[in-house]
């Protein structure tokens, strides 16, 4: 390949290289990070023997002692409180941004790949919902089904689909003419099974950027419904129904509010870099086939070895440069992985500053 | 020249003076994998009013070379060895500051890809009046107009003061390329460093953009370094040539004497392996087995040891030294060519298939697929609201019969229409009128299942094998896929076919748990090729199948495709723009301009007599490798291809063709037999 192909690469590889043993640390600090708040979804009590709901004598102490945070106006530990709360915010969050993600890539394979005239239809009804706003949504849904987590779930998956779907619908587009979807065309290949096997694995990687910036915006959005009292109802541990009890005494009882405060923000951080170190695993432009589920295996170099580096092109294409045909990138190990399209518009970024917590 | 620069600012340059000396020029990048040293020892220089041509492959170190003299180098290389004087004065150690007053000002620029050099955000006219501030501070806006203009009209670009308020997509490849050249000499500089600036052109905008050059050089006492992969190139542009491989110059000399006496084997190896005009067409290529070194951490040795078929134990263990052949003529061989041995049969690489026919047992049979009038428009939506919507004539009304057996070869220039003919066959695209015949049948428009029975009868080759493999899949799924897609065989079975493939392309069986990506393109091509075959098609369209290539490459590419056409009894039809490829693979070729088809006959007649003023004019603007010709050559073809929305009336290459007359404006000449198998759309068809 050219100079320029493997100096570039060769800069990658270096910030790579420097960052190994830093990434090693980074897989097993994740893997840690993540088996925790698996744990916490499942089976909180394994953090703590008591119970949340338990009434004890201690009234408003403040954190230290046997209370490590604290206790609220019941005598309720608010470190039992703060790690049960956990179980309805993961689920709501997780198990609406599952629906989402699955509502949303079928609705857009469906829009990019679709006749004109469905899938015109299709993409403007999901304008449409994207113009709702999460709230309203919720407020709906709740009014009709009741509160609790599972209509947090759905609301979350309604108002996150269409966002979803755009960003599908987008992708898919680019990557029907991509030429090897072309190819399947001619080898006789259905439309199903052109997207099933072509379209959803190139997908992956805008997928999983989606996701992992869908479940920070989950969790906020899921606390800030039951913040406003639409989820879990009291007594039962919830950090968005805590923050929201405790709001009133925050000058004289800080750690009411504050803790599950905390732990709100740590999980969407955790979110955030869980989906960043997700993507780096999935990238199939870099020469690390085998090592793509290794978690703890460490990167091979990115520079492929010299008996399959085979350089064999000019630097561009030769003159059949009509307006509408690209050259394309001549390097083979210098491939950049598909398009990685900004920041979802998410829906619960609208919320103005009443509505956040 | 200049009524604006300021008098007496610097001395004038004698024509003959040396204006580049570069001195055993080293340079490294640095990588995790070991030092990269595209430039390791590399000495030549430049004299004003002198063209070198840098000629090498890809992996050569020759764009490096052309780009340390300006340190316009990668993040993490430098210059660590050698001397680069530029009228005396020494560049490896100048400050920042003064190599920023150099760049553009002295030593100039021209760059590949025009579409990529410019700002697509900025018109022409603000892009000359940036770079012309840059060097004038103090020039007012109307004074780099003025500059801007002159500079447009001195590279030949028509209605210059319309083009200062264009964008870069609103002009054609050929006067973005000018754009490009205006703004490296709005300074007059005293070299001109022009890197492959005609690769991404078609042939009869290259052969003017090459004319352009070399008059300008000329007029302003220039230098110009030339580097490209092109021999042809070389040899009608260049004044000395300089080979580089491995990051080496492994021959210099004049052209002229190179061309007649190579002595390095690796430039010897470049002539055999090109597919010139004159190549009998029943031998197979001699390709240069092997691939170009990466050029980090090498022991001393000669670079081309590994690939050259005559070296002996010495070459690989020590750096060849310098031999000076004769004055201005070196090279790097430790057992050069012996001189006066004839290039063309005793060292020619055809060991045992030496005379062998190549082509398919029997002659070209019936008819297996038919075009009957087809026509391709496209409907361009209109930003303007009130404007009539436009159609795009893709191919308009283009008729020809590809026989059973035969290798047909569909040239043209881009806006031609070749490539939406090939995926109109293969079915990617339903043409708007007319159909599509195979055995028969009319496959243009076909229902899904029936479109089934297509995909094992016509096959395509993208021209990107990059983007025609889907980069998540294995070699062995890539290879069985269409199996799968047709439901054919079981999962032993289709390994089976997958494994029979990779062999017969010349692939290692170990690539078959490999990715895309992890391939060069040559070996990419190999891969689309067992891709295309595993459903035993009866045609394959390949379209530009090895442009994307190295000369090299290609020819190992080439003589792949002519071997699996015998095994597989195939047939091809080969969509280029290159006539030299065509003259060798081709039996027929049509040639196309402007969706329609202007000609159709065997190849050999083609060339030999075209008969079209448009082949006619294609045939000369073809750089051949061969410095004497350069002088007898016709004039290729003037102007530029015209619109596909707004074609011409009549005969669409009447606004480019020297003998047009109002006959040519009315009525529409059509494809006519003239003597035989040769026919033309002309009303004044040349005559042989």
């Amino acid at each position: 390949m050219s100079t320029l192909a493997i100096a570039r690469a060769g800069r990658v590889a270096r910030r790579q290289s420097r960052s190994r043993s830093r990434q090693r640390l980074t897989s097993v600090v994740m893997v840690v990070v993540l088996l925790v708040f698996l744990v916490l979804l499942v089976h909180p009590g394994s953090f703590t023997s008591v119970s949340p709901l338990d009434n004890g004598d201690d009234f408003l102490a403040s954190p230290g002692g046997a209370h490590l945070f604290g206790t609220d106006q019941l005598g309720r530990d608010i470190f039992s409180r703060v790690v049960h709360g956990a179980q309805p915010v993961l689920a709501a969050s997780l198990g609406g941004v599952l629906l989402a993600t699955v509502a949303g890539v079928v609705i857009g394979l469906v829009g990019g790949t679709a006749p004109r005239v469905v899938s015109v239809v299709v993409m403007r009804v999901v304008d449409v919902l994207l113009a709702l706003p999460v709230l309203l949504i919720a407020l709906i849904l709740i009014a009709t089904i009741g509160a609790g987590v599972k209509s947090i779930v759905l609301a979350l998956g309604v108002a996150y689909t269409p966002g979803f779907a755009r960003v599908v619908e987008a992708s898919v587009r680019s990557l029907r003419s991509v030429e090897y979807v072309q190819a399947a065309k001619i080898f006789g290949s259905s439309g199903v099974r052109t997207a099933v096997r072509h379209l959803l694995p190139n997908l992956m990687t805008e997928i999983v950027v989606m996701v992992s910036s869908a479940v920070g915006w989950a969790v906020l959005t899921a606390t800030t419904l039951s913040f406003l009292g639409l989820g879990v109802q009291l007594p039962e541990p919830d950090w968005g129904s805590d923050l929201a009890a405790g709001a009133t005494s925050l000058s004289t009882a800080w750690w009411l509010s504050t803790f599950p405060g905390l732990a709100i923000t740590v999980t969407i951080l955790v979110a955030n870099y869980a989906g960043d170190w997700v993507m780096t695993l999935i990238d199939p432009g870099r020469a690390r086939s085998r090592t793509r589920f290794r978690l703890l295996g460490g990167l091979r170099s990115s520079l492929p070895p010299a008996a399959a580096v085979a350089p064999g092109e000019p630097a561009s294409l030769t003159a059949t440069s009509a307006a509408d045909h690209v050259p394309a990138s001549s390097n083979p190990a210098d491939h950049v992985p598909a398009d990685v399209p900004g920041p979802v518009p998410m829906p619960g970024q609208g919320l103005t500053s009443q509505e956040r917590a | 020249m200049s009524t604006t620069l300021p008098v007496a600012r610097r001395r004038e340059v004698t024509p003959g003076e040396t204006v580049l000396a570069i001195s055993d020029l080293r340079v490294e990048i640095g990588t995790p994998n070991g030092v990269v040293r595209p430039v390791d020892g590399v000495t030549f220089s430049v004299r004003a009013g002198e063209t070198v041509g840098i000629v090498g492959e890809s992996g050569s170190g020759k764009t490096m070379t052309g780009m340390s003299v300006l340190q316009l180098l990668p993040a993490g290389g430098s210059i660590v060895a050698g001397s680069i004087r530029f009228c005396g004065q020494e560049l490896t150690d100048l400050s920042p500051a003064a190599l920023r007053r150099l760049r553009g000002e002295d030593i100039a620029v021209v760059f590949q890809d025009p579409m990529t050099s410019l700002n697509p955000t900025r018109t022409i006219g603000s892009q000359l009046r940036e770079a012309y501030r840059i060097h004038r501070p103090g020039s007012t806006s109307a004074e780099a107009d003025a500059r801007a203009v002159e500079v447009l009209s001195l590279v030949r670009m028509p209605r210059p003061q319309e083009r200062l308020r264009d964008f870069p997509h609103q002009l054609s490849g050929g006067m973005r390329q000018r754009a490009m050249i205006a703004i490296a000499l709005l300074c007059e500089p005293r070299l001109l460093i022009a890197d492959e600036p005609t690769t991404a052109l078609d042939v009869s905008i290259q052969a003017q953009i090459l004319e352009l050059l070399d008059d300008l050089k000329v007029r302003l006492g220039m230098g110009i370094i030339l580097v490209t992969h092109d021999l042809g190139v070389i040899a009608g542009h260049a004044d000395k040539v300089a080979v580089m491989y491995g990051g080496r110059i492994v021959e210099e000399a004049p052209t002229a004497e190179l061309f007649a006496n190579p002595r390095h084997r690796y430039t010897q190896a470049l002539f055999e392996s090109m597919p010139t005009m004159e190549l009998d067409s029943r031998r197979p290529l001699a390709s240069i087995p092997g691939v170009p070194p990466t050029l980090v951490d090498l022991p001393p040795m000669c670079r081309f040891a590994p690939r050259c078929r005559f070296a002996r134990d010495d070459c690989r263990t020590a750096d060849p030294a310098p031999v000076e052949v004769r004055a201005g003529h070196t090279h790097l061989c430790l057992h050069p060519r012996p001189p006066g041995d004839d290039l063309d049969d005793s060292e020619r690489l055809a060991p045992a298939i030496s005379a062998e026919d190549l082509r398919p047992a029997g002659r070209p049979g019936r008819p297996l697929v038919r075009l009957d009038v087809v026509e391709k428009q496209y409907r361009i939506k209109d930003p303007g609201a009130f404007r009539p919507r436009r159609t795009l004539h893709a191919v308009s009304g283009v008729s020809l019969d590809v026989l059973e057996g035969e290798t047909l070869g569909i040239v043209g220039e881009s806006g031609s229409g070749k490539t939406t003919v090939g995926r109109m066959m293969v079915g990617l695209e339903a043409p708007t009128r007319g159909a599509v015949r195979f055995d028969g049948h009319d496959i243009s428009r076909l229902s899904r299942a029936e479109e089934r029975g297509r995909a094992g009868n016509l096959q395509l080759m993208f021209q990107d094998s990059s983007a025609a493999l889907d980069p998540r899949m294995t070699v062995a799924d890539l290879i069985a896929e269409p199996l799968v897609a047709q439901h054919l065989g079981s999962r032993s079975e289709r390994r089976a076919k997958a494994v029979e493939l990779v062999d017969a392309v010349g692939l290692p069986r170990a690539a078959l748990e490999k990715r895309a990506h992890e391939f060069s393109g040559g070996q990419r091509q190999r891969i689309a090729m067992a891709r295309a075959l595993v459903l035993r098609p009866k045609v394959v369209v390949a379209d530009e199948p090895v442009s994307a290539l190295d000369v090299s490459i290609q020819a190992q590419i080439l003589n792949l495709m002519r071997s699996l056409q015998r095994a597989y009894s195939l047939t091809y039809v080969v969509i280029s723009h290159d006539l030299s490829l065509l003259r060798y693979l081709a039996d027929r070729i049509g040639v196309m301009y402007l969706g329609k088809l202007v000609e159709l006959g065997p190849s050999a007649e083609v060339y030999a007599a075209p008969r079209h003023p448009y082949t006619a004019g294609l045939i000369a603007s073809v750089p051949v490798p061969d410095p004497a010709a350069h002088r007898q050559q016709q004039a290729g073809l003037s102007g530029e291809i015209a619109s596909a929305v707004d074609p011409p009336s009549g005969c669409r290459f009447r606004t480019r063709c020297p003998l047009a007359t109002d006959l040519c404006a009315e009525q529409e000449p059509a494809l006519v037999a003239r003597g035989g198998r040769h026919d033309v759309a002309c009303h004044y068809p040349l005559t042989a």
